[in-house]
């Protein structure tokens, strides 16, 4: 459902991506792996039109939605959870959750309510009333997945899902990855630890300076253990 | 490259000149000499039509144009945009008031007197104000002007709010030669072209180099080597120094010295000044003295209203016109800013 | 045993509760290329701005020539031969390429308190900066306007400022930022040459840039320096290889 082709970025004469190519189909899980600095946060930001891209394409759907604003996108059922999460601080969990909700066109319920996202995370359930920033690291990430899930994407993109969490937290939030997948929406992640993608990822994607170095299957990763050092180690 | 593709490439892809590395163009030389070439006549041209006033009129035009020269080296090459230059007009003026006042009437040693107490001023408040940056800037050098000026307001032995009148006008060496308005005219003139040409050098100097470098780029010029602070200070006290000796004359011209020379209106005229003619030009702001207090006086004879066009005419400037009258100027000879 | 040239003791930072340097030391002997690498967020940019004098740190000490510079301003240890690149190109663009070199001699040059000589003329200061630009393959944009430069050339010009300064030690903060794959090899190549003459600190996100220059690698992650070593040393540690692929299970 999602498609980039070619696509070049650059902020103002410091050009990061040099022709990116990608794909997503409806309910497939994808990662966007690599090191930092190669170009993955800005793949994200000019897919979703925080940084107009300076060529290539952008097509939700079949419709090229290159460069369109954030709202556009969002509209067209992506949901972005950023890196560093960006959680409203002013307001309390409940309202971070209820305040960008949206149910699915024409009017169905979507499958994401307030009572679902509780129910995939129950902390938050407990801590619905405390401020946006008066919880803790992790639970402001689960917090901004269930943000991103009360649009009710379709495709749900997560730059860094787990980066600084303990070690348990980001197993949590691997297996509401999982079960978000198989409630149907097609996920984007970028995330360090393949070996815990691989458990739900479909397809793996290499960004290296800019360019996808590498791409295939979670099979084909395992059949290659030298990509992992290549493009992720130092 | 041929001039063809010369002509295709950006304006900032042009080279700009290597051998002379000017600064001016050749647009602004010939501003430069027409203006002072036309200032030189006017006493004939005034004598011609038969209107002497105009020498007096023109006189006090060019002591602004002075000061507005002055405050450039700040605003137009620095990035210091100071709201409180006007005091040093007014520490000048009063330099001349009090001295004489005191029996002291020799033009020379109330200059030396006016730039001492201005460049003592300039020190002491812009080691302060240059601690601060942007609005914070503008904002402490506005407060500092404002004091000098209810200092003097407060300083009933030499007038206070009515101000002072002089007997006469100082005296050259002996003489009296400055009680005549063209000698005095001629005088200020020389003064204001000097401190031009004084200025055009200071500004390639190394010296004006780190002053426009800090403008650009302060983290730059500290990454090099460059502490800003004393470099600007220097530029602070100079621009006061100068500004003071415009003030020798105003009070000379007018023979009459207020407090309301310093007010913060005036330094208001002054950036006004300076940004009409085109910031960072030297000529500019010359050309934007002269085209201000010309409007003021013309417009006062259509209403009393007449700030409301003078407001209406700089929005339309701001909006419209980059770079005030230097860069209008500069567009219509089809020359860019070299 | 010679002293190393740059010292750093214990360094420290913290932004409130935030501990963005927890304690770094390392010892970059003259002559060597010091890369710093680590993931996002591990300081690396904020070390460097305590290393040039950027920012100031909390505790610690950093001796640079057997000298203790952690008290100076920026233009003080500029004087004393260190200077930095910056991450996002900081040139003075009004200014020629050539002017951008000579400001950087100027200030080495005896005083700049002078009112009335051309600076642009002065032939020493002229000499030295195209000698800078000629290091760096700029010599032939001398006249341009450093605005006018592509991005790879800027960063080039970066570089031939901090040359300019005649610093032993350069301090380089991600100086492929932003290039293609040309601009890259050339800037690697710059770099390489640079080695010959100057100590170098080098942060860098391009592993193959790193590999091929460094000498020795520090990696820094939440602030902290979790390895120091030849670059295969590096790659075949543990704990770096759990900090770079999330292995919980791997880290000691």
């Amino acid at each position: 459902m999602l498609k980039v082709e070619a696509l070049e970025s650059a902020y103002g004469d410091s050009r990061i991506l040099f022709g990116i190519e990608l794909a997503v189909a409806a309910g497939e899980a994808v990662t966007l792996i690599g090191r930092n600095g190669m170009g993955k946060t800005t793949t994200v930001k000019s897919i979703f039109g925080l940084l107009k891209p300076t060529a290539g394409r952008v097509l939700i759907d079949g419709d090229d939605l290159t460069g369109q604003p954030p709202h556009r996108i969002a509209q067209h059922g992506l949901g972005l959870v950023p890196e560093g999460r960006q959680i409203f601080p002013t307001l309390t969990v409940e309202e971070n959750l209820v305040a960008t909700r949206r149910s699915r066109d024409g009017g169905k319920a979507g499958r994401w309510t307030l009572e679902e996202v509780y129910r995939l995370f129950p902390r938050l359930k407990e801590r619905r009333r405390n401020m946006g920033n008066q919880i803790s690291g992790g639970e402001q990430q689960m917090l901004a997945i269930g943000r991103a899930l009360m649009t009710n994407p379709r495709l749900v993109v997560l730059d860094e899902a787990t980066e600084g969490l303990a070690p348990l937290i980001r197993e949590e939030i691997w297996a509401c990855l999982a079960a978000i997948k198989q409630a149907g929406a097609a996920i984007l992640v970028i995330d360090k630890n393949v070996e815990a993608l691989s458990r739900f990822a479909d397809r793996h994607v290499v960004i290296e300076k800019g360019r996808v170095a590498w791409e295939g299957t979670t099979a084909d990763l395992i059949a290659t253990p030298e990509i992992k050092d290549r493009f992720l180690h130092v | 490259m041929s001039a063809s593709e010369a002509a295709d490439r950006p304006v900032d892809q042009v080279r700009t000149p290597a051998k002379r590395g000017r600064l001016f163009g050749p647009g602004r030389t010939l501003a430069a000499i027409v203006i002072f070439a036309g200032l030189a006549l006017l006493p004939l041209v005034a004598n011609l039509i038969g209107d002497p006033f105009l020498v007096v009129t023109a006189t006090r035009i060019m002591v602004f144009a002075l000061a507005a020269l002055s405050l450039d080296l700040l605003i137009g090459f620095g990035a210091m945009v100071s709201f409180g230059h006007a005091a040093f007009l007014g520490i000048g003026a009063y330099a001349v008031a009090i001295l004489a006042s005191h029996g002291v009437e020799d033009i020379l040693v109330q200059t030396v007197v006016a730039v001492a107490a201005a460049s003592l001023f300039a020190f002491v408040t812009g080691a302060i104000s240059l601690k601060t940056k942007g609005v914070y800037f503008i904002m402490i050098t506005l407060a500092f002007g404002q004091m000098a000026y209810f200092f003097m307001v407060s300083l009933s032995a030499y007038g206070g709010d009515d101000g002072i009148t002089l007997d006469r006008r100082s005296t050259l060496l002996g003489s009296r030669l400055l009680s005549d308005d063209i000698a005095l005219f001629y005088a200020l003139l020389v003064v204001l072209v000097l401190a031009y040409l004084g200025l055009t050098r200071l500004i390639g100097s190394r010296f004006g180099r780190v002053i426009r470098g800090t403008r650009e780029n302060p983290a730059r010029m500290q990454a090099i080597g460059f502490e800003p602070f004393r470099y600007q200070l220097t530029a602070y006290v100079i621009a006061g120094a100068i500004a003071a000796v415009a003030g020798v004359f105003l009070a000379n011209q007018a023979e009459f010295v207020s407090p309301a020379y310093m007010s913060w209106q005036r330094s208001g005229e002054l950036i006004v000044m300076v940004v009409v003619g085109g910031m960072g030009t030297l000529i500019g702001p010359v050309a934007g003295a002269i085209a201000f207090l010309i409007l003021e006086d013309w417009l006062a004879a259509f209403s009393e209203h007449w700030k409301l066009g003078l407001g209406v005419l700089l929005i339309l400037l701001v909006l419209f016109g980059r770079g005030g009258l230097a860069g209008l100027a500069g567009r219509l000879t089809g020359g860019g800013r070299a | 045993m010679s002293t190393p040239l740059l010292s750093i003791h214990d360094l420290r930072k913290s932004f409130g509760a935030l501990k963005v340097t927890d304690g770094v030391t390392l010892d970059v002997p003259a002559g060597e290329l010091h890369a710093v690498i680590g993931p996002n967020g591990a300081g690396k940019t904020t070390l460097i701005h305590q290393l040039s004098g950027n920012l100031a740190s909390d505790s610690g000490t950093i001796h640079f020539d057997r000298e203790k510079v952690s008290g100076l301003t920026m233009p003080e240890r500029v004087k004393r031969g260190m200077a930095r690149s910056f991450q996002i190109t900081s040139i003075l663009s009004g200014f020629t390429v050539l002017e951008n070199a000579a400001m950087a001699v100027q200030a080495r040059s005896g005083s700049s308190f002078r009112f009335f000589g051309r600076a642009g003329a002065e032939r020493r200061l002229n000499e030295e900066a195209m000698s800078a630009l000629d290091r760096v393959g700029l010599a032939d944009r001398a006249d341009r306007r450093a605005s006018s430069l592509s991005h790879g050339e800027k960063r080039q010009l970066e570089m031939a400022i901090a040359l300019a300064t005649g610093a032993k030690l350069l301090l380089l903060d991600e100086p492929l930022a932003g290039t293609g794959h040309e601009e890259s090899a050339a800037l690697v190549a710059l770099i390489a040459a640079l080695k010959e003459t100057h100590t170098i600190v080098l942060i860098e996100h391009d592993m193959e840039a790193v590999f091929q220059l460094a000498d020795r690698v520090s990696v820094l992650v939440y602030g902290r320096v979790i390895a120091t070593g030849s670059p295969e040393a590096v790659r075949s540690d543990p704990q770096v290889r759990a900090a770079y692929l999330g292995d919980e299970t791997e880290a000691a």
